[in-house]
């Protein structure tokens, strides 16, 4: 890994089209901007992680029958409600 | 005998077997793949949207891997007005809210306490006309991966 010192307002390119600027540093935090062609996705790493172990989570087949009966059981109740409610409006 | 009737089919068997699926409306491409998941790129996406909220999206390059999923508007009452303006513009920059043939889908989980959950946090985007598809990261940090869905209705469920 690259380790760069910076101070506020100082800048890192990376390549020609971005560009990365210290903004400010209070306490543990530090603000950064970003400068960066629009298809360039930019993402905060831990919803990344937080989006990929949902995605591990929420395709293995293995679990997928507690999932689908789940699912049947949470549309059949919303169903039956929908059905009373229309019973009651007529 | 291995037959098995109607009366015993399980749900592993008709989820295997398809016998229970909804049809395919697409085959889809995700050309970068899912986030963290790069090798799964080429998916049919199965449900009748118009009539049920709940789809599937299955996987052609890793059988072990299936979706279900919701479009947005479903899974998270409010859909698009519920996103920040960067998260909607980003989402309209693809066609969603645009083009009726696109879509936003929420994948559903179920949680450790059997609650149906969305993942409103890296909503999978779907041109129904071009088959190409991209999972995206919203920017909205109150946004969730599991957010409960029908919190009410899926109580009790097993």
């Amino acid at each position: 890994m690259l380790v760069l010192a910076r101070k506020t307002d100082q800048a890192i390119l990376l390549g020609d089209g971005i560009r990365i600027v210290i903004l400010g540093v209070s306490g543990d935090r530090v603000r950064i901007g970003i400068e960066a062609p629009r298809e360039v996705p930019i993402l905060r790493q831990e919803l990344r992680d937080a989006v990929e172990e949902a995605n591990l989570d929420a395709s293995d087949t293995k679990s997928a029958v507690h999932r689908w009966n789940t699912l049947q059981a949470a549309l059949g109740k919303h169903r039956d409600s929908d059905s009373d409610a229309s019973e009651r409006a007529a | 005998m291995d037959m098995l009737t109607t009366q015993e089919a399980t749900p592993e068997a008709a989820i295997s077997t398809n016998e229970m699926l909804p049809p395919v409306i697409a085959r889809v491409s995700f050309a970068s793949g899912l986030i963290g998941c790069a090798q799964w790129k080429n998916f049919e996406l199965r449900g009748a949207f118009d009539r049920e909220p709940v789809g599937l999206l299955t996987s052609i390059d890793d059988p072990d891997r299936m979706f279900f999923v919701s479009p947005i508007e479903y899974a998270a009452p409010g859909g698009l007005l519920r996103f920040n303006n960067e998260d909607t513009r980003m989402l309209r920059q693809y066609g969603v809210g645009v083009r009726d043939d696109v879509l936003a889908l929420a994948t559903l989980n179920v949680d450790d306490d059997g609650n149906l959950t969305a993942n409103l946090l890296g909503p999978l985007v779907v041109d129904l006309s071009t088959g190409e598809a991209r999972q995206t990261v919203l920017t909205d940090v109150t946004l969730s991966t599991r957010h409960r869905v029908l919190a009410e209705l899926s109580d009790g469920a097993d």
